[in-house]
């Protein structure tokens, strides 16, 4: 009996510590709200952002917002979705520039991508984990 | 002036896009670098180079804008300037309309940036290497204005292949390029043609109207299930004709393959890339008695393998092994004359996501490629060391 009390005090702090890691992402996925999506691939939304897809998984178009470089939300958002930190990320986009072959989504700062969901439908941003998310769907980003 | 009209048209295509919608769609990035050169014998890129050279400036404005959600056009200009190559003049680098029917199928059209290998079409984009100088069997800097882009059609795509296929993507163009004439291979051919001048009593035998020819290739390339490991393949068919007074200057359609390979993971980055180049090139001497063709094929088989470490976010360092021979009509490639074998040491610091600095060294084996006999009126040395440097802006 002891050993099952012990087990299952370590299987709730498991559990407990992998929820606080998921809630330790510096950002949250937005998008508009007659968006039906309510979750995404973490390689979606890699896909999404680097506009290798301009769309979403049900077929519905795409448009990506991002955060400027400096912005900290920015570089864990990189980190976690593109594997890649946020320099990387925009040495990749000057290769896809400056080749011709595309050019990076907008950048505004988080009231400005609020905005840009919040007035498009088929918009697509990330805010900053504590950041205002009125007027917008918040979406689980899974593995 | 086909091409010329080309640009124009698309230009104009660019600025009614602008003025049609509205603005806030419109991207305008550029960058701009001055390089050094230092070499220890052998004056290197047609530069001062064993004196020390600053004769080495990069300047791009490129614009585009996002019309539609299928629809991008943009333009970007060049200036580039290396000993005696390029220019003042600003060059249209590339200007292109770019169509996406869906994430599987796309055009491009215009002048377009050639997509060959790991490095082509970012060949000229120093901002986005760690190296100051890509290795030059591959990517020789002297030539890139031809092999960088061309006026035509691409079609292109990417295929998710699912999480145990990874991502497959294919291109296919064709269309026509033409050589720059402040370029290396015109100031190689500019320096050949007066033995026709002194063997066939001919006049003036100087390249003055750029050569142009044919493109038609391709290039498929595999983004595996192991994270970060990319293989590929590229193979163009490509030919050239020209006149210098009355010389005719033919490049035989040819074909020139590229294999290559890169894995990249985190701070780590490792390639290797192997392209065969045979053109038949031909000359025909037009003489009073009649023509009388002069052979010069030339077969470059050139490879490289690199390797490179992010050491901290801003500082970045890395080596590589370029080995380049000409074996065109069985011809001794232990020559010195025959090969060129480069180890290069690299390293650079990012000051901000803006500016940055690189330095390397170069130890080099062999005088074919980089090297003219007007900027080293003596001959020249088998081995020189050659220090690059470059500082680079960008936006």
């Amino acid at each position: 009996m002891k050993q099952l009390r012990v087990c299952a005090i370590a299987v709730f702090l498991i559990l407990a510590a992998g929820n606080v890691w998921g809630q330790a992402k510096g950002y949250k996925v937005i998008v508009n709200p007659s968006n039906p999506v309510s979750s995404i691939s973490r390689e979606e939304v890699s896909r999404i952002f680097l506009k290798k897809t301009t769309r979403f998984p049900d077929g519905r178009s795409a448009s990506p917002v991002d955060l400027p470089a400096n912005s900290p939300t920015r570089e864990s958002f990189s980190k976690d979705v593109h594997g890649k930190s946020s320099s990387a990320v925009d040495a990749y986009w000057q290769q896809m520039i400056f080749s011709g072959r595309d050019i990076p989504p907008p950048q505004k700062n988080e009231s400005g991508a609020l905005d840009f969901v919040r007035s498009n439908e088929n918009g697509i941003g990330y805010v900053s984990a504590g950041g205002d998310a009125g007027g917008v769907k918040v979406i689980n980003v899974t593995d | 002036m086909r091409y010329r009209s080309l640009v124009g048209f698309l230009l104009c295509l660019c600025a009614s896009a602008m003025f049609a919608q509205d603005l806030s769609n419109i991207q305008i990035h550029g960058f701009a670098t001055q390089g050094f050169l230092y070499s220890s014998s052998n004056n290197y890129l047609s530069t001062d180079s064993s004196s020390g050279s600053l004769a080495w400036t990069d300047g791009v404005v490129s614009i585009s804008d996002q019309v539609s959600d299928k629809l991008r056009v943009g333009v970007q200009m060049h200036m580039y300037q290396l000993g005696d190559f390029g220019g003042p003049n600003l060059q249209v680098d590339w200007a292109s309309g770019d169509y996406r029917v869906n994430d599987q199928v796309r055009f491009s059209v215009g002048k377009v940036k050639t997509v060959v290998g790991l490095f082509n079409d970012t060949q000229d984009v120093d901002a986005v290497h760690l190296w100051a100088l890509l290795p030059q069997g591959v990517y020789p800097i002297d030539n890139k204005s031809f092999d960088l882009a061309h006026y035509g059609a691409d079609f292109y795509g990417e295929i998710p292949l699912g999480k145990q296929g990874g991502t497959f993507s294919y291109r296919a163009y064709a269309g026509y390029r033409t050589v720059d004439l402040e370029s290396g291979y015109v100031k190689s051919l500019n320096l050949m043609l007066p033995g026709f001048e002194q063997s066939f009593g001919l006049p003036n035998v100087l390249i003055t109207d750029a050569p142009s020819g044919k493109v038609f290739g391709g290039d498929l390339r595999w983004q595996t299930p192991l994270k970060g490991f990319l293989i590929g393949s590229s193979a163009s068919a490509e030919d050239m004709q020209g006149t210098a007074g009355a010389v005719s200057i033919r490049a035989a359609r040819n074909l020139v393959t590229q294999e290559y390979a890169k894995f990249e993971r985190g701070k780590f980055l490792a390639a290797f890339e192997m392209k065969r180049m045979p053109v038949g090139l031909s000359f025909t001497a037009n003489t009073a008695e009649g023509p009388i063709p002069v052979p010069n094929p030339v077969d470059w088989r050139s490879w490289y393998v690199m390797t490179s470490y992010r050491v901290a976010e801003k500082f970045q360092v890395g080596t590589y092994y370029s080995h380049l021979v000409d074996a065109g009509g069985g011809q001794d490639t232990s020559r010195t004359g025959n090969h060129s074998k480069d180890w290069t040491i690299s390293g650079r610091y990012d000051f901000n996501p803006h500016f940055y600095a690189k330095l390397e060294e170069h130890f080099v084996h062999g005088t074919d490629i980089g090297y003219y006999s007007d900027s080293n009126p003596n001959g020249e040395k088998p081995r020189s060391n050659i220090l690059a440097a470059r500082i680079g802006f960008t936006f």
